[in-house]
Formats: C-alpha cells, structure tokens, sequence
C-alpha cells in the first residue's frame, strides 16, 4: 500500500498547477453548484480519498444507467472533482507522463483488488447482471462491514484512495468518451469493477438523487474507505488464512503461514521456551524502572543493574543502624541543616554497562566501606577526607533518597544539579564519577548519627554525645 | 510498636499482592534475630554488626517466602554452612516448617556442591571449542550470555538454574529487596520523624 499513497501524494501534487483549468472545466461540465472551492491545499490525502468516491461511483452510475443526473459538484470538494478530470485531461489532452503511469499503477492494483473484493465478497448475485435488490442488499450487507471494519481505525485511507481512483478514472473516461484507459489493460477486470458498481448503484438507486448527494459527504466517504477497508483487510486476511492460493498474482503477501513453521519438535520446544522467556521479561519491565528497552540485552542490563543497586542499598541502610557514627555527631551538627545529622555517605559509581567491571567494583567498594568505618570511628574530619579523596562526599538522608528515587525516573539531572552545587563540607552533596548513560549508579549509604539515635531510643546501641540540631 | 505506622505508610505496589503485610513479617523476624545477635555479642565492630545486621534481614526475608522460591532456600543454605549463622537461622525460621525447611536446605546444600563439580568441568571443555564470533545473532548471543552469567551472580542460588526459573526468581528477588530497603528506610527516617514530632 505504501507506495500507492505515495504515489497519491504524488499525483495530488500534480494536480495543484493544473487546478484552475480544471475548475474552468468543472463550470463547463455538468456542475450546478460549485459552492466552496476549496483551495487544494487545504484537502488532506484523505480528504480526497473520501470525496474522490462519490464523484467516481456517482459517474460511473450516471454512464451505466444513465437515467440519473449528473451529481452535483457542490458536496464534493474541489479536489475531487480535480481527481476525475484528471482523466479527462488525460484522455483528451496530452498529459505528463508520469500521472499516466501512476494512473495505470493504480490500475491494475485497483483490478485486482477489485476482483478479490468480488470473490470474496459478493457472493450471492452473479457478476454479469446483479439484481438490483440482491445486490443492494449484499452492498447493504457489506457496508455495515466495510463500517465495523472502518471503525476500527483501518489505515484504509490509502487503500480506499488506490481503488476508486482508478474506477473513477475509468468512470470519467466513460463519461467523456467512449473509450477508457480503464477498459484495455484489464477489460475483465472492469466488468467485476462494474459489477460492483451496480450493486451499489441498486443501494444507491433507492434513494433520489439529492437525498444521494446529502449520503454522499458520509456515505460516499464511508462507502468509499468501506471499500478500500475491506480491499485492505481482504487484502491481508487472505494470505494470513494460508488460502494464498485462492487469489493468484497476488504482490503483498507479507504475512507467512504459520502451518509450515511448526512441525519440528525442537523448533516447537524453542519457541514456547522463547515465549515463556518473553513473558517473564514482560513482567519484570514493570518492576524495573527505566525498562522501557526492547532489546533482550539491554533489558538484563537493566535488571543487573538495579539488582546491584536495590543490594548496596541494603547493604548501607543495615550500615546506618549502626551508630557507629557516634563520634560523627559533633561535626555532623556543623553541616548542612537539612538532615539534621543524618548524613548519607553517597559513592556515585559511573558504571558503565558492561559487566566487566562487577568484581572489581564490589571489592572496591567494600574496601571503601571497611576504610570509612575504621575512620569513621576515630575521626568524622578523616573520614570525610578520605572520602572526598575517592570522589564521594557525605550527604544528607533526605537528599540522597530523594536522588535516589529521581535516578529510577530520570539518569542525570538531579546529579547534575547536585553537581552544579557546592562540594563544601556544609552542604554535603552527591559527586558523580563521570556519570554514565547506566542506570542507578548512586549507590546510597546511610549513616545512622548519634542524634537520632538518641530521638529514636530504639536503634541505637551506643551512646551519643548530644548535638543541638540547628 | 513504633514501627508498623510507619510501614503502613508505605503502600509500594510491588508484585506481591500482599506487600505491607509482607513487610510487617520481615520486619518481625529481623528483629528477632537482632536481638538474637545483640544479646550474644555486646561489642562488635561496625562490620560486624553490620554483617549482623544484614545477615538477619537475609534470613528474615528468607523465612518469610518459607523456602518456595529458590534463592530463599540458597540464602539459608548459605548460612547454614557455618554453626553460629545456622543457629540464628533456626532461630529466625520458628515455626512447624522450619525443620522441614532446614532439611531441605542441607539436602540443597549437598546437590548445589555438586552441579558446582559439574558446572566447573563443563565450562572447562566448553572453553576449548573454537566460537565463530562473525554472525550478528552469535554476537548477541553472547552479550545476552554475559549478562545472564552476571545475574546469575548477583541473585543467591542462581547459578544453577536455567534462564526462565533465573527471570522467575529474579523477580521475586528483586520484590524482596525492594521491600527490604523500605522497611530499613522507615526505621533510618524513624528517629527523625520522631524528634521532628516531639519538637513540634
């Protein structure tokens, strides 16, 4: 279908220039009423998919019975009627060679569509002279489908475009001449189109002719995308059925049958161990945060990286319980308010995403805690020291968790505005080793200070000095 | 007890279906092995009260799952190896399963030993077979066999389990640890909370 509608957007922009010698040849031809014209800018490839079908179907009409009048041109914006005479142009004056093979494209794919659209759906009358009231009502019939069908939000609109254009073409060369462009490449095909017609000519014949054109703007359209719907799902419904063989030369069949695939139990047993695998991961994007990757690998990098996140954090909160930091409590009183002694020892770990790094990292980084708590013990000033030497820095509970929770939703920017801030030793922030595109890379120790052991009673084991929170 | 308004604030939607009261049972345990350690040993160290600390929390979650999933039965396992955690475990996994579960575990502890054997001879032949490493999906094959390697690292037991039951219990792992750090959140936040409440 893609490149029909492109090809469609093609020839609408081909009829820009010639838009008002069309229109000159609207007012000469049997337009009564050309009320809006609507510059052709404004009418969207839709648009004209929509209004290009009642004018088709309303010419072709007119040449079968020829006991209607001409459709009124008034509920058909301008740039359907610039569809048909396009034709026109066509066949009596010389036209560029490209909308002629765009024409004749359409064509054919039209034909063929149109004949699938007659085997599988018309069923009951046959194709040569369908009874008016059989046919009205399979074409009743098939409009309601052609409208569930739509409703559905097919993309119909290119497929509704790609077939009546040709039928229209064909209709408007009917109009003009006797001969049509429509007829010689596939003559058999237009006796199906025309059949088609005529079922919709019986649905449309039950009503007058204005009661017609007011259907028209949402019949038209409706009947018009119902057609290119069902076109479309036909289309795509046959070769899914594995009934490929029912419709010959068909270009399209992207979907493959599923019968062949499955005989071999390995293949079988794979493929359900894939789904399983598939499903699992499912549910697990929902418990990661940032697990919105398709990819297999990045997905387990995601969850390695959480799990190693979610580990460290326990491993620093049970540090916090401690009250170790007993001796931390007169310098935790100097810095900053907000955590009132709550300090959080903050290793931000530019991690990259490769798994190389696991061994060493954890060794490192336990090495770093067993340094911090030895120091920590005898003196805070040392402790923050070395700390600051391995480019981490103490910070304040609150702040931390509140970073933390912000690196599930979004990787940098509170680092980086933590960054922006100040590396004091009263206002305690986050440094990012070269923060990476990985996920949580703030690994978050709390330590417990002696003040709230103190307020709590229940947590803390050794006695703290009081500390006058500021 | 302080602790269980501050855990019913905490309505994280996690797989469990009943988290908090999930939550509640774990924070039980873990304080009863707490107190099981504290009461043995007055003065550790940080590290060892830390290890202390983490180590009841461990069996505590543990205990909670009652053995169903695989890394709960690692994690005791692990612990049961050495005589001092083993009786804190037994004391954290009171109740009628427990000697079922401790059962279980050694009788674990003994198959896990050996797919080690199996594992290691198996890594070492595979080493000698000579990998194309031109082909896309190989490429990426491998990448995902990198990670899975490292998962199975992190998560307790997981080594010996194939990819569908490793995803599985990294879920659930990955449930519990959540829930883990909230419970010790609270608590490092209780104090504060606390005093902010006296003080007003």
């Amino acid at each position: 279908m893609q490149p029909c509608s492109r090809e469609m957007q093609g020839m609408n922009s081909l009829l820009n220039p010639p838009q008002v010698s069309l229109q000159d040849l609207h007012n000469h031809h049997h337009h009564q009423q050309q009320q809006q014209q609507q510059p052709p800018q404004q009418i969207q490839n839709s648009q004209i998919h929509h209004h290009f079908d009642p004018t088709s179907h309303d010419d072709f009409l007119e040449q079968m019975f020829s006991t209607m009048p001409p459709p009124s041109w008034d509920l058909n914006p301008t740039k359907s009627p610039s569809w048909d005479l396009k034709p026109r142009d066509l066949s009596d004056e010389t036209a560029p060679s490209n909308p002629d093979n765009n024409v004749a494209f359409h064509f054919d794919d039209s034909a063929t569509l149109a004949s699938k659209l007659r085997n599988h759906q018309i069923s009951g009358p046959p194709k040569s002279s369908p009874s008016p009231s059989a046919t009205a009502a399979a074409a009743a019939a098939m409009m309601l489908q052609h409208q569930l069908l739509m409703s559905r939000g097919v993309a119909g609109a290119g497929d509704s475009g790609m077939i009546p254009m040709p039928l229209s073409l064909g209709g408007s060369d009917d109009v003009v001449d006797g001969s049509s462009p429509f007829k010689t490449p596939n003559p058999g095909g237009e006796g199906s189109v025309q059949a088609l017609y005529n079922g919709f000519a019986g649905s449309l014949g039950q009503t007058t002719n204005q009661a017609q054109h007011f259907h028209h703007p949402q019949g038209g359209p409706v009947q018009g995308q119902n057609y290119g719907a069902p076109g479309g799902a036909v289309m795509s419904q046959g070769p899914a059925s594995g009934s490929a063989g029912s419709v010959p030369g068909q270009p399209r069949q992207r979907v493959r049958a599923r019968r062949g695939q499955a005989t071999d139990p390995h293949s079988i047993a794979e493929r359900l161990r894939r789904e399983r695998i598939a499903e699992r991961m499912k549910a697990l994007q929902e418990l990661v945060p940032n697990a919105n990757k398709t990819d297999k690998a990045s997905m387990l990098d995601e969850i390695i990286d959480y799990v190693k996140f979610l580990q460290l954090q326990v491993k620093v909160l049970s540090m916090s319980r401690l009250g170790g930091a007993a001796a931390v409590a007169p310098l935790v009183a100097d810095m900053s308010p907000e955590g009132g002694g709550d300090c959080i020892q903050a290793g931000a770990m530019g991690r990259t995403s490769n798994g190389n790094l696991t061994a060493s990292s954890n060794d490192s980084l336990t090495v770093t805690e067993h340094q911090v708590a030895k120091l920590m013990e005898e003196d805070m000033g040392s402790a923050m020291q070395y700390l600051q030497g391995k480019g981490l820095c103490l910070m304040p509970i609150s702040l931390a968790t509140a970073i933390s929770t912000a690196t599930c939703h979004s990787r940098n920017p509170m680092l980086n505005a933590a960054n922006g801030g100040n590396n004091n030793n009263n206002n305690p922030l986050v440094q990012s080793n070269g923060e990476g595109p990985s996920s949580p890379s703030m690994s978050v120790l709390t330590v417990q200070s002696a003040t709230m052991g103190n307020g709590g009673g229940e947590a803390s084991v050794k006695d703290a000095t009081s500390v006058s929170k500021p | 007890m302080i602790f269980s308004p501050l855990i019913r604030r905490r309505r994280t939607s996690s797989r469990m279906l009943n988290s908090s009261s999930l939550k509640q049972e774990f924070l039980k345990k873990w304080i009863m092995g707490l107190q099981r350690c504290t009461s043995s040993n007055k003065n550790m160290s940080i590290l060892e009260r830390k290890k202390a600390i983490k180590l009841s929390a461990d069996l505590a979650m543990a205990s909670a799952r009652n053995g169903r999933t695989s890394w709960s039965r690692a994690v005791i396992a692990n612990a049961s190896r050495e005589s001092d955690k083993r009786i804190l475990a037994e004391r954290i996994l009171q109740g009628p399963e427990s000697e079922i579960l401790l059962k279980k575990v050694s009788a674990m502890s003994v198959r896990m030993r050996s797919k080690k054997i199996v594992k290691r001879s198996c890594r070492s032949v595979r080493r000698s077979v000579p990998q194309k490493s031109l082909a896309a999906n190989s490429i990426a094959k491998r990448l995902v066999q990198k990670r899975t390697h490292v998962l199975k690292s992190l998560v307790p037991g997981g080594e010996f389990m194939d990819e569908i039951c490793l995803i599985e219990e990294t879920l659930d792992y990955i449930a519990y640890l959540r829930a883990q750090v909230d419970v010790m959140r609270c608590i490092a936040t209780a104090p504060e909370l606390i005093i902010k409440r006296n003080s007003e």
